[in-house]
């Protein structure tokens, strides 16, 4: 079924739209591939798998006002900028988003954060005012840009909390939470003049949004300063006869932030800057490079250690086709910079390797990390391009792994098309394209099985968090026994058990152990090696999982353990005995922290002691058990 | 017909009225129902102003955004064909500099001229030939008179017989000036209404010709004097 408006040019606003909702329908019921049956089937490279397309609410055939932008998520829901608006969806079930709202509020680019039940949007086109019936006025006019601030707290009906009129408007904004309270975040405001304006001319200082998420509608700018304080002030001979400015620099395209680092990258159209953010509210410029061969400097992304930048260059604004052999691996590219104590040093350069047809926009563009650990693996945008996932970790030699990338329209788009922005979330890739809507993408490589574990809590992909693999490396468990004693108890059925080669238990716990809905494994101990990996229930408990134990089971006592992702560094521990008939094991702490002593024999006086012992362990677990079901 | 209707209907009118013909569609499959795939509860919205808003209206606009926004005007038209005229000018000087310039930065600032400026010269003629079928007459040739930093044929003439530094030189001075031309037009243009992909295109020309600039003055500043 054909499901896009074009060709039915006389009715198009009404067919057009139906359709959009139609497919909709269809999409939700036959997924992705029916979608695709618009004759724009993409080219989808290997271990990704097309999960979901839905269409963009808004659009209105080739008009580039309706077009979607960037993406920010917040718990189940995912916000999608547009020019005239934003979408909620809710991806609770990434394989079916459902539209909870579409919000219409015009003015570009729509760049959107989302921070709890708080979405922030900039507004970077120059509006009659600050209402969602504004319209686009020109640059001279009396105007309003700036931030708008929306209560998310009933999605399918987001309340207009707040207009932030900022200086220059917004071209992008990045959030830097307040590292003194949970309850405020910092938001830097990304803009530049961009020609002849009424209030935007000169270097536009670097502005910055309070906004405290209990009480939205008073977002103000508390604060700005000059990145580039240390360059000469603009001068008469900066101008041209009309008033605009020369100057390489007059602020910045974009900001990634790393809290967690206390750095930030930005990317200030002719500069490209490391920033120190350890104070928020007053960053520092610690190194600042320039390079004949980046045009545009349009955003970076870090990898999780902070000692690399990858930096987009947005050669040609997005108007171009810059994916073809006349412009190079290095221009409209990827340029990846190493971290060190003395600045930036260029390591290496990527685009993606597909040749664009020349009616197609491509050119480094939106993305970031796919968390997987020891490598620098992004996946991103490249406008009609598609997404590309590429391996970064070796800049000199950067690796390609997989792609999704449609044809071209037939015809030039009059704006810009194609995926504005692709991220990882939750194991799934989210692509906002421009025209066409949304994509959910899945990397199925095991080598992002690490990635996909993430249950993230929510993202905006210009603040980047600290990937850390908890579950990779085998828990620790105190060698002291009243601090082993205060761990959580895990149930296990039988706890004693007859020597031999392997056995089978099941591991419970009540609710309230585990985080709700956390991912948990449970650890063998003797081996550290993981048995099991399991989903903690609504609430917070673990139903009687079956696991194997690996033989060869002698005589001792040994710890299983379960350690949830999101409750750790919270253990709950098990011991099981292994009796008799051999009793050259002793079940003491010895045996079970390196088994390898079990069997081995012993002094003599232990083939006394062993039998009493055994026998207290063995009631001393009976006893445990009887206790276990009378709680229960 | 029915486009045009379209364009001064505000946007969450027409929402609601394509969910509705939707379901209209859809009804011949189940109706509009939650197990049609169309989510009942998803809502088309236009928020009410915040507090303390700049708005003079609380709704109703008396002047649709789409009639400002997706209607081509004079100025457009004139700030097109103008560009796409002032950019092969760039790329005919900057054609010039293989085998002529060198300073190797400024061979590749040539470079990718030539590669940029003819793309989007291409890009600006389909916008375009898209409208020129439309109903929107307007005497080009009148209007395509206001260039500013023209590269005249003499300045092409005697750069084709430059080389080594002193063809630099002329390139920087004569692009210089070439690109704060392209920087007065595009602001021309952003003190006009009309359609908002060339006000997207005009901020784009003036941010990346004003990016260059700086970098051809940091290049003047070290060619060696004749």
């Amino acid at each position: 079924m054909p499901l896009t408006a074009r060709g039915l040019h006389g009715v198009r606003w009404a067919v057009g739209t139906v359709l959009v909702v139609a497919a909709a329908v269809t999409a939700a019921h036959a997924g992705a591939a029916d979608a695709a049956a618009a004759g724009r089937e993409p080219s989808i490279g290997p271990g990704l798998e097309w999960v979901a397309h839905r269409d963009n609410p808004f659009r209105q055939g080739d008009d580039p006002d309706f077009i979607n932008s960037d993406l920010a998520f917040t718990g189940d829901h995912l916000v999608q900028g547009n020019f005239a608006g934003f979408s909620v969806w809710d991806i609770a079930d990434p394989a079916a988003p459902e539209l909870v709202s579409a919000v219409s509020c015009p003015g570009g680019q729509g760049d959107v954060s989302a921070v709890g039940d708080i979405v922030i949007v900039s507004v970077d086109e120059t509006m009659s005012d600050d209402s969602c019936e504004a319209s686009r006025v020109p640059e001279t006019a009396e105007n309003w840009e700036g931030l708008r601030i929306f209560d998310l707290s009933d999605p399918a009906s987001p309340r207009y909390a707040a207009a932030v009129r900022t200086r220059c408007g917004s071209h992008t904004h990045t959030v830097v939470p307040d590292p003194s309270s949970d309850g405020r975040v910092f938001v830097y405001v990304n803009a530049y003049s961009r020609g002849a304006s009424l209030h935007c001319t000169g270097r536009n200082p670097l502005q910055i949004v309070e906004v405290t998420l209990d009480s939205p509608d008073d977002a103000a700018v508390i604060g700005e300063l000059d990145l580039f304080d240390d360059e000469t002030a603009f001068g008469p001979e900066d101008r041209v006869p009309g008033g605009a400015e020369t100057r390489p620099t007059t602020g910045c395209h974009d900001i990634t932030a790393y809290p967690s680092k206390a750095l930030a990258v930005a990317a200030c159209r002719g500069d490209g800057l490391l920033l120190s953010i350890a104070d928020p509210l007053a960053p520092t410029v610690l190194h600042r490079v320039r390079d004949p061969a980046v045009a545009f400097w349009h955003s970076g992304i870090f990898d999780n250690d902070a000692t690399r930048v990858v930096f987009q260059d947005e050669l040609g604004d997005g108007f171009i086709n810059t994916c073809s052999p006349a412009y190079g691996t290095d221009r409209g590219a990827d340029a990846v910079w190493n971290i060190g104590p003395d600045g930036l040093a260029k390591a290496g350069t990527y685009k993606p390797p597909r040749t664009q047809s020349d009616l197609e926009k491509c050119v480094a563009h939106s993305g970031g990390l796919v968390p997987v650990p020891g490598r620098f693996i992004i996946a991103q945008a490249w406008l009609e391009g598609g997404v590309s996932v590429v391996d970064l970790t070796d800049p000199a030699a950067p690796v390609e792994l997989t792609w999704f990338d449609r044809p071209d329209y037939g015809y030039s788009m009059d704006f810009t098309a194609g995926i504005w922005s692709v991220y990882h979330y939750d194991g799934y890739l989210y692509a906002s394209d421009m025209y066409e809507g949304l994509e959910v993408l899945r990397l199925t490589d095991p080598v992002f099985a690490d990635a996909a574990r993430y249950d993230d809590a929510g993202l905006n992909p210009q603040t980047q968090p600290e990937y850390a693999w908890i579950w990779r490396d085998a828990p620790i468990l105190p060698s002291d026994d009243a601090e082993r004693a205060e761990l959580s108890t895990l149930g296990v059925e039988p706890a004693v058990l007859e020597p031999g080669t392997a056995a089978d238990v099941t591991v419970s716990l009540p609710p309230g152990s585990l985080e709700p809905g956390e991912t948990a494994d449970v650890w063998w101990m003797p081996t550290k090696s993981v048995l099991a990996t399991v989903t903690a229930g609504d609430d917070g408990s673990l139903g009687a999982t079956d696991i194997v134990l690996p033989g060869p089971l002698d005589a001792g006592s040994y710890d299983l353990v379960v350690r949830g992702d999101e409750s750790a560094p919270r253990l709950a521990i098990a011991t099981v005995t292994v009796a008799g008939p051999r009793t050259d094991a002793p079940p003491d702490a010895a045996a079970e922290r390196d088994p390898a002593l079990a069997g081995d024999g012993g002094p003599w006086w232990l083939l006394v002691v062993a039998p009493f012992a055994l026998a207290l362990a063995y009631h001393a677990a009976l006893a445990w058990r009887r206790r276990r079901r009378t709680a229960r | 017909m029915i486009e045009r209707r379209a364009k001064a209907v505000p946007l969450p009118t027409r929402l609601r009225l394509a969910a509705s013909l939707a379901c209209v569609i859809a009804a011949g499959a189940g109706g509009c129902t939650a197990a049609s795939g169309v989510d009942p509860s998803a809502s088309f919205i236009t928020p009410a102003p915040p507090g303390g808003s700049s708005s003079r209206s609380d709704g109703g606009s008396d002047a649709p955004a789409a009639e400002l926004d997706s209607t081509t005007t004079a100025a457009d038209v004139d700030f097109v064909r103008a560009m796409i005229a002032h950019h092969e000018q760039a790329v005919e000087l900057a054609g010039l500099a293989p085998g002529r310039v060198d300073d190797p930065e400024l061979a590749a600032i040539a470079e990718r001229i030539v590669l940029v400026q003819s793309a989007e010269a291409t890009q600006l003629r389909t916008w375009l030939e898209r409208r020129s079928s439309r109903d929107l007459e307007v005497d080009a040739h009148e209007h395509a008179g206001g260039m500013t930093g023209e590269i005249s044929r003499s300045t092409l003439d005697r750069a084709a017989e430059l080389e080594g530094s002193a063809f630099d030189r002329l390139f920087v001075g004569a692009m210089v000036a070439h690109h704060r031309g392209a920087i007065e037009m595009s602001e021309a243009r952003l003190t006009e209404t009309g359609d908002s992909a060339v006000a997207r295109w005009a901020r784009g020309v003036a941010t990346a010709q004003s990016l260059e600039i700086d970098r051809l003055l940091a290049i003047e500043a070290r060619l060696p004097q004749s």
